[in-house]
This record gives structure tokens, C-alpha cells and sequence, in this order.
């Protein structure tokens, strides 16, 4: 009896033991340099779902498969240099937002894609995507992402409620607000959504604001530049919309401000445009009663959307750099984007958006394409998430009323300053 | 001996090992954002100088104690005032106590979730409630003078059953002599209570503080989904800020230091609620009982 109590003891414990190796070698046979199709990690959603249908497609055609992984958000990062940092390289595709990529590519993630783009120069037809999207991939001369996935904030309107409040569409942030609170006080809904939500929600929208009253992050990405006069009249402008906005303003993100307006609790909106598709679709409540336009423009004259999107990038670990890259370029490609729309992407094509049919079937597109033309993204560094933590609650302090606006940023800004000195 | 290798293992594997990696880590530079082969270096006590000079470290510090403190003593409060009430033997406390501890069992991102659309100034039930008797509307969660109490009822709701069931337990093992005698005697509830009850409770209550507050230490989820940190910094709890360096800087080293710095904290409650089950222990051993004589 003891003696079989021994064994099976013994034999518990070899279980355990190889349990615990056999997870190692399950996971390490995932390594994409032995595996022998191509795997890439994007953000799920609408795009998520049209790249996983151009995968099928590309499938039905080539030997070389594309398996496409679709995480949240803050998942597709964590995956993306968990894989890298521990040397697994799951991945050929890496999808990313652009705030990552510096940090990708200064980490060794990436591969230049200048030799595949110039070889493929036809196919792509880099002038026909976004400039913006096309700079922003762009680090010292080296392509390391084809634009994927559009957004760009604009602003969205319910005609027949700014018909009933004699209001005009606005076209400057002073009239914005106005609009907004005469909207509140004639139709009894809030005027505004207020995307107000500490960390990046926050400083989307703010900067969107920000940048058209002249003020900026850094000229020289070494110091901040923030503490300025046209800042603080910027956040003291965009804190005007709070009292015609929703009550949970600080607390809303962009599919919070998205569900209010289509839920009829604003009359207008300001938000990235991928949120837009949902309004216009069948099931949507406000349906056929929404305008887009660009957004107002600040004192200098200028609207200054903040441009947010995804590009596709190539592993410089990946054993089929070219055929990842081939698919890429395809699944990004004119032609590709607009039978995309129909599975939920978006698009990023001149071309696409600029379409007299898609314009009339996707009303938001030509004001999207204003919005695109001016738009501006935030610097790109390895540091960003570190910027945003910075900035952020100082801000959202000053918006809760707990110090001045002038505060907010001067502390925003000395925030900033000292991550910056970090290096 | 080899009957307790597995169990040992488990705990040099679960429990030893991390800490230990994690001691190790704190006292160097590492970032998982970094590729496979990028160096790691010894920074000595710096990561430790950072975390304790930060500010937003004892933000967090003070925003946690702000929030746990009084969830705490509403906890305990409510908690064994639930406890003295089921444990009456009546057919309406029977099935409650089953019904009671359903808080505790769900996940607490679906309770921050529920909370987020119970609270919501436009669609929340609250501000329903709230309209039904001509109260205004509030921005519960935006709000800097309630989102910080909204954090604590939540915090409230979901384990104020915890502490519920244990004072329970405490109470089903409580000698029945002494509270019949005081009875016959003429003694009054509170004075059972206050004289009796509380008196023999107390080591156990003690036990309870200090495990629900090593617990509510801990809290992350509910906030996370709740408010996000903010507004400002104003629910940025300790495990908020650990996420932040962790999983969205990936300064692994940095954030290893702020976890000892826990940890350490941790294990000084660990000892003091050991020294509360340690006098109960002893209390339960010398102290004669009615049924002792």
C-alpha cells in the first residue's frame, strides 16, 4: 500500500512536470519562422472582421495561408511584445496603431518596407492613400506600415434638431459652443457629446481643439511646449461644451459618445469617424436625420482633426517577410478597401472615399475626406503612453473643476517636460 | 515528507518563485517592451527611488486609503448587522443567507460594468430613482464629490457579504450558556450584545478587518471599468498605477519594485491578522466555558 502510494505520488508530481514542458513546446510550435502560413494580429472590429474575409479570399488562391488573430485594443499590444519579448515572433503581421509604432520599431519589431513598396509601387499606389497616413509610417525614411485602418475626428449632426433650434451648422469652436447651448435650451437634449475620459479619449478631442488655437505638444520633442496662452484658451473653450454635454462627459470614450447619439441623447457629436458607419445602418435610431462636416476651425483659421488609425506592418522576424508583405499590400489596396466596406472596413483611399457612389451610399465619406486633408497625429515616439499618462490627469483635473484651466496645463505641461528629460 | 511535495510545489512554483523573480527584476532595468535580445541591467535601489519619490505613486497610496477605509468600516458595519440577523433561525433568514452572498460571487468586471450603466447620468437607474422623488440629477461618476463614494458603495455592495458569512460563522460558534444566562438574568439585546457577543466576536472581527483589507488593497477591476483612474487622479488606485507601468509602459522593472513595496505592506497586515487568529486561538483554549463547569 505505501509502496503504491509512493508511485502514484511520484507519478503526480512527473504529470505536473510535463504538463508544464509540454506548455512550453505547444506554444514555441506556434513560432511563425516554423510555421508554414502566415499569422497576423489586428485589432477586432469592423476592419478586423473585412481583413479576416480578404484573408479567406487570399486564401482560396494562394498555398501560403494568412491567418488572421483579432484582439481588442490594449490586447493586440500586450500580445504583440509579449510575443516579441519572449522570443516566441508569433507573428508575420503586425497591425498597430501608429501611437505604437515608434516603439516597435526601435525595439526591432519591424522591417523596412521601402524594397517590397518600391517593387510593388503599381499595386500600391501610395498617392492614393491619406498623406497623412502614408507620413505617419514613415520613420526616417523608411516605410514600415501600409496604411490599414481610417479614423479621423469630425463632427456629426442631427439635421432635423438643428433645424427645429434655427441653428446652423458651426464652423468655428466659438460657435460650436454657442450651438451647443442652444440646442440644450430649444430641444431639451444635451447640445454636445464630450469625449472627456482621462487618457486617450481625453486628449484626442482636446488636441483636436487645441492644435486650431495654435498651441502644441513640442517643436523639438526634447522639451514640452504645451504651457501656452492658446492652450489655455483652448481647454477654456472645450470645457464650454460641458454644461450642454451629457453628465458623464468625463467618463465617456468614443463608443460611449457614439451610443448617446445614436441613442438620441445628443444633437451633436464630436468623434472619430469610424463610428459613423453605425449611424447610418439600417438599425440605427437616427437614421436619415444625421449631417458630418468638418470640424469647426480654432483662431488660427485652421480645423485640426486628430488623425487615429492603423497600419500593417512586417515582422522583422518573419520567415515569409514577401508573402506577408504581398498579402498586405492587396488587403490594402484599392480595390481590396472597397470590397471591404462591405464586411464593416474602412477605408483610407483617396480614391475610395472621393467616389461619387460610395459618397452617396456612405454619406459621412466627403466630409470625412475634409477632415482627412487637414488632419494632424500626435509626435511619434516610443514614449507616447508615457506622454499620454502625463498630460492626461492634470487635465482632466482642471475639466472636474478641482484647479484652474491654467493650472491643468501648466501642470500638464511639467509633466510632460519631465517624462521627456527621461530620454 | 514526499506526501508534501506536491503541495510544496505548488507554492515554490505559484507563490516563491514569482516573488522572488520579481525581487530580482525590481533591482534592474527590464522592459518587455524591448525585443528578445535587448540587455537587461542592475539599476541597484533606483527603480525603489523612483516608486517612492513619485507622486502619482502616492497619489495612488492615498487615493486607495481613501477609498478602502471607509468601504471598510461600512463593511464590517453592515456586514455584522446582516450576520446578527441570519442568524436568527426564522424561515425568512433561512433562504437569504444563500441569496445574500450572490454579490460576492459575480465577477467584478461585470459589476463594474453594471455599476457604470447604474450610476450613468443619462441612463443610470440612480438618477431614476433619484427623479422619481424630485431630486436633481447627479454626475455621479464625474462628479469629484461623489465619484470617490461611488467607488466605495460598489466596493460595499459586492463584499459586505464576505464579511457577512464570516461574522456568521463566528456567531454559530459563539457558547449559547452565557446569552441564555444573561437572559434569564434580564439582560436586554443590546446588552447581550454589547457585553457578550461583541466581547467573544471581537478576535474574529479583527481576523475579518484585516483579510478584507489585504483584500481591498487589491482593487483594480471594478475601477478599471468604473471610472478608469479618473477624473484627475481621483480613483488612480495603487493597482491602477501598477497596470499603468506594467501592461501599458511595460517597465517591468519599475513596476516590480512598486509590487514588492505592496507586497511588503501586505505582509505586514498578513502578520498582524496572524497575531488576531493566534489570540483568538489562545482565547478559545484558556477561557472556561459554561459548559466547561
Amino acid at each position: 500500500m505505501k509502496q503504491r502510494t509512493r508511485v502514484l505520488i511520484i507519478g503526480v508530481i512527473a504529470a505536473i512536470i510535463a504538463a508544464l514542458l509540454g506548455g512550453c513546446t505547444a506554444t514555441g510550435g506556434n513560432n511563425s519562422a516554423t510555421g508554414d502560413s502566415i499569422r497576423v494580429i489586428a485589432q477586432s472590429g469592423g476592419p478586423g472582421d473585412a481583413l479576416k474575409a480578404a484573408a479567406g479570399e487570399w486564401n482560396k488562391s494562394h498555398d501560403l495561408k494568412v491567418n488572421v488573430d483579432l484582439f481588442d485594443y490594449d490586447p493586440t499590444r500586450e500580445r504583440t511584445v509579449l510575443s516579441f519579448s519572449s522570443g516566441k515572433n508569433d507573428y508575420d503581421v503586425i497591425g498597430m496603431d501608429y501611437a505604437w509604432m515608434k516603439q516597435y520599431i526601435n525595439s526591432g519589431y519591424l522591417t523596412s518596407l521601402n524594397d517590397m513598396a518600391f517593387k510593388a509601387a503599381d499595386m500600391i499606389k501610395m498617392d492614393d492613400y491619406i498623406k497623412a497616413y502614408v507620413d505617419w509610417s514613415k520613420v526616417d525614411g523608411n516605410q514600415y506600415a501600409l496604411p490599414w485602418l481610417g479614423a479621423v475626428y469630425m463632427l456629426t449632426y442631427r439635421t432635423d434638431l438643428l433645424q427645429q433650434a434655427g441653428v446652423s451648422v458651426p464652423r468655428t469652436w466659438d460657435e460650436y459652443v454657442t450651438a451647443a447651448k442652444t440646442l440644450k435650451d430649444k430641444t431639451g437634449i444635451a447640445g454636445s457629446t464630450f469625449i472627456g475620459k482621462r487618457d486617450d479619449p481625453l486628449l484626442d478631442e482636446y488636441w483636436s481643439v487645441a492644435w486650431s488655437y495654435g498651441a502644441q505638444i513640442t517643436t523639438d520633442g526634447k522639451t514640452s511646449a504645451m504651457n501656452s496662452p492658446q492652450a489655455v484658451q483652448a481647454l477654456e473653450t472645450w470645457a464650454k461644451i460641458l454644461p450642454s454635454a451629457p453628465g458623464d462627459a468625463l467618463a465617456t470614450d468614443w463608443p460611449a459618445a457614439a451610443a448617446q447619439f445614436s441613442e438620441g441623447k445628443t444633437a451633436m457629436m464630436l468623434n472619430f469617424s469610424d463610428t459613423s458607419d453605425a449611424l447610418i445602418a439600417d438599425a440605427s435610431k437616427v437614421k436619415g436625420k444625421v449631417g458630418f462636416a468638418p470640424l469647426p476651425a480654432g483662431p488660427t483659421g485652421r480645423l485640426t482633426p486628430n488623425l487615429g488609425g492603423w497600419g500593417l506592418g512586417i515582422s522583422a522576424k518573419s520567415k515569409h517577410q514577401q508573402g506577408a508583405f504581398d498579402f498586405v499590400a492587396w488587403a490594402t489596396s484599392p480595390e481590396q478597401q472597397q470590397v471591404g466596406l462591405a464586411n464593416g472596413g474602412s477605408t483610407n483611399r483617396i480614391s475610395v472615399l472621393s467616389d461619387p457612389a460610395n459618397q452617396q451610399k456612405y454619406s459621412y465619406f466627403s466630409a470625412a475626406l475634409a477632415n482627412y486633408q487637414e488632419s494632424i497625429f500626435f509626435p511619434r515616439t516610443e514614449h507616447w503612453v508615457d506622454w499620454e499618462a502625463a498630460m492626461a490627469p492634470p487635465l482632466s483635473n482642471a475639466l472636474s473643476g478641482q484647479i484652474p484651466m491654467a493650472d491643468g496645463v501648466a501642470q500638464a505641461s511639467e509633466r510632460l517636460s519631465a517624462e521627456m528629460a527621461k530620454g | 515528507m514526499l506526501l508534501l511535495a506536491p503541495a510544496v510545489l505548488l507554492v515554490l512554483g505559484l507563490r516563491v518563485v514569482p516573488i522572488v523573480v520579481a525581487l530580482g527584476l525590481s533591482f534592474t532595468d527590464a522592459n518587455l517592451a524591448g525585443g528578445d535580445d535587448t540587455a537587461v541591467r542592475g539599476v541597484g535601489f533606483r527603480n525603489y527611488s523612483t516608486v517612492l519619490s513619485s507622486t502619482d505613486f502616492w497619489s495612488a497610496v492615498s487615493t486607495t486609503a481613501w477609498i478602502i477605509v471607509p468601504a471598510l468600516i461600512l463593511e464590517m458595519l453592515l456586514g455584522l448587522a446582516i450576520a446578527l440577523w441570519l442568524n436568527q433561525s426564522t424561515s425568512f433568514t433561512k433562504p437569504f443567507r444563500a441569496v445574500s452572498l450572490v454579490p460576492y460571487l459575480l465577477v467584478p468586471v461585470v459589476i463594474g460594468n453594471f455599476f457604470r450603466m447604474f450610476y450613468s447620468s443619462e441612463f443610470g437607474q440612480l438618477n431614476y430613482y433619484f427623479s422619481l422623488i424630485g431630486l436633481p440629477e447627479q454626475a455621479w461618476l464625474t462628479d469629484p464629490s461623489t465619484v470617490r463614494w461611488a467607488v466605495v458603495a460598489l466596493e460595499v455592495w459586492h463584499t459586505t457579504p464576505f464579511v457577512a458569512l464570516l461574522c456568521l460563522a463566528g456567531l454559530a460558534g459563539l457558547p449559547k450558556e452565557p446569552i441564555e444566562a444573561a437572559m434569564v438574568d434580564g439582560a436586554g439585546a443590546w446588552k447581550r450584545f454589547r457585553y457578550i457577543v461583541l466581547p467573544e466576536l471581537w478576535p474574529i472581527l479583527m481576523a475579518v478587518l484585516v483579510l478584507r483589507a489585504m483584500d481591498a488593497l487589491q482593487l483594480f477591476d471594478e475601477v478599471y471599468v468604473l471610472t478608469g483612474g479618473g477624473p484627475g487622479r481621483l480613483t488612480s488606485v495603487i493597482n491602477l498605477y501598477l497596470y499603468q507601468f506594467g501592461f501599458r509602459q511595460f517597465a517591468i522593472g519599475q513596476t516590480s519594485a512598486a509590487v514588492i513595496v505592496v507586497v511588503m505592506f501586505l505582509a505586514v497586515m498578513s502578520l498582524i491578522g496572524l497575531a488576531f487568529l493566534r489570540q483568538r486561538r489562545r482565547w478559545t483554549t484558556e477561557t472556561p466555558r459554561a459548559t466547561d463547569y
